[in-house]
């Protein structure tokens, strides 16, 4: 294997045996993010001190953290939902020494503050091919768009309160207005492309230091840069191709079998999502699905993570059968991985039919009781009627409150939580037996 | 571990599924967006140049933490 090289250039060299750890490729690619983030940075502020004739060093290690982030959705405090986001850059330190001229050093420290600025947003542009928003590009968009850019001192802080921006920036811009410090801040919150937000610089106007932020619309405050959402949603959805198979594997964890089934004649085969006939499929199916979740119940969501927990045992016990071989262990193992399958077996079909007939005897339960009603009410109808005609007062009343306290059996009875056939029919025998009683008593007390 | 010997060295820090029954939920699923997150534990594991230096407690997914890096004294200039 030969790859061309030229005297005087500098080349990484990697091996690949195919089995990459996930760390070593996606891990790296991250660090790989924050190394060049640092040494763009670094470059920079080389070549401006050069100019400048200021001498920097960094006496402590700088410290940056390159990642992403969920969008989650909370109930209360309750994290429920989330969504691929976005990438981020978040500069927990960066500090420089300087040596030189003092107001050159101010100059300095400000303009290279500015560079960091800077490439928070383009590592976003080179490695992810989309937008990135830091301070910087912040400030040259809302000047560009006529949005007042306003510094901000101890002076002046009641600007703070007329500005459009998030609550969370707002509370950092006071903290460091009422610190001594001075704060450059948009008028308002900004949006570009995906994300929505502020960005604000905050001087030190003793020595010059200073922190260029940013904050999103949805309270994060970073020392740092983010990119645009789909750069992370690309990432993840490449990842997915459209397939029978995939959508399938999507519900077989929850309700998915009689879906499954029924998509199974297409096979795997890849499916045109471009099709309306896709977007249709798709609805009728999430509609199916959606109708089967119902279904789940307590008891069987309950039954539903003992079989998952016994499959995970089995493939334990599978794996270390495997490893021990004819062994008395191996076979011990071995033994232990039947057992396991068979309890996640019956695990499995004891959740499904507590699902399906809990379900049905629901239903039938309240059909029949809606039923019963209905029965009731016309056949008191009947007979106060025919009581009536006959001007029969007396055996009106005691019809009515007869109709009335079969209602009312049938309410209690129906009330009562049935969770299979069986014990549907038992309600079923006892609104009989009930509404026979009544009806004896009404002809006792007629008579 | 010092900080400066953490200078160019991948440090990354992933969460995985606190346990095998979560991992097992997980991996059924094609994505971990198809899950309610307030089920699902997770714990930290800090590695370094993908070794694994340091395990976290497990806690529910999509909770906010933070990350504390080391932090000399400061010197001169600061952002």
């Amino acid at each position: 294997m030969t790859s061309p090289l030229q005297v005087g250039n500098y080349y990484a060299i990697a091996f690949d045996l195919g089995d990459m750890l996930l760390d070593r490729s996606y891990g790296g690619y991250l660090a790989l993010n924050a190394l060049t983030y640092f040494s763009m940075s670094d470059l920079n502020y080389q070549m401006l001190a050069e100019s400048m004739g200021v001498r920097w060093w960094r006496s402590s290690p700088a410290v940056a953290v390159f990642g992403y982030k969920f969008e989650t959705a909370y109930a209360g405090s309750i994290p429920t939902a989330i969504e691929p986001s976005f990438a981020h850059i978040d500069v927990a330190r960066n500090v420089l020494s300087l040596q030189g001229d003092k107001d050159l050093r101010r100059a300095f420290a400000l303009m290279a503050g500015g560079i960091s600025s800077s490439w928070e947003k383009q590592a976003f542009e080179y490695f992810y091919n989309a937008s990135g928003v830091s301070t910087v590009n912040i400030f040259e968009i809302a000047a560009r768009g006529g949005v007042p850019i306003y510094r901000i001192t101890s002076a002046n802080a009641d600007k703070i309160e007329t500005l459009e921006i998030p609550a969370t920036a707002r509370e950092a811009i006071r903290n460091a207005v009422n610190q001594g410090l001075e704060v450059l801040v948009p008028a308002r919150s900004l949006v570009i492309g995906n994300w929505t937000g502020v960005g604000w610089l905050v001087i030190d106007p003793t020595t010059g230091a200073n922190a260029w932020m940013i904050g999103d619309d949805l309270g994060n405050v970073i020392h740092g840069g983010s990119g645009e959402t789909y750069s992370q949603k690309e990432y993840y959805e490449s990842r997915q191709p459209n397939s029978v198979e995939n959508y399938v594997r999507n519900y077989q964890a929850s309700d998915g079998d009689a879906l499954k089934r029924r998509l199974s004649r297409y096979g795997n085969r890849v499916i045109d999502t471009s099709s309306p006939d896709y977007e249709l499929g798709m609805g009728v199916a999430d509609f199916m699905v959606s109708t089967a979740e119902f279904r789940s119940n307590s008891q069987s969501i309950a039954k539903k993570k003992e079989y998952l927990s016994e499959r995970g045992r089995a493939g334990a016990y599978k794996k270390w059968a495997n490893r021990y071989g004819d062994t008395p262990k191996g076979r011990e193992y071995l033994a232990k991985f039947k057992e396991s399958s068979r309890a996640a077996k019956a695990a499995y079909s004891e959740a499904k039919s507590l699902e399906s007939f809990t379900s049905k005897a629901k239903w039938v339960k309240r059909g029949l009781g809606l039923l019963a009603a209905g029965l009731v009410i016309h056949d008191t109808y009947v007979k106060v009627k025919k009581d009536l005609e006959e001007g029969n007062k007396r055996n009106a009343a005691i019809d009515i409150a007869a109709g009335v306290a079969k209602i009312g059996a049938i309410a209690v009875l129906a009330g009562i939580t049935a969770s299979s056939l069986p014990a549907v029919a038992l309600v079923v025998v006892a609104s009989y037996a009930v509404d026979k009683g009544i009806d004896y008593a009404t002809e006792w007390a007629k008579s | 571990m010092a900080a400066v010997e953490t200078v160019g060295k991948q440090l990354t820090l992933d969460y995985v599924p606190a346990n095998e029954d979560i991992a097992e939920l997980v991996n059924a699923q094609a994505s971990l967006t198809d899950l309610p997150a307030y089920l699902l534990d997770f714990r930290p594991i800090l590695m370094f140049d993908s070794i694994i230096i340091a395990i976290g407690n497990a806690s529910t997914l999509a909770r906010g933490r933070s990350f504390k890096s080391p932090s000399p004294r400061p010197t001169c200039v600061r952002w």
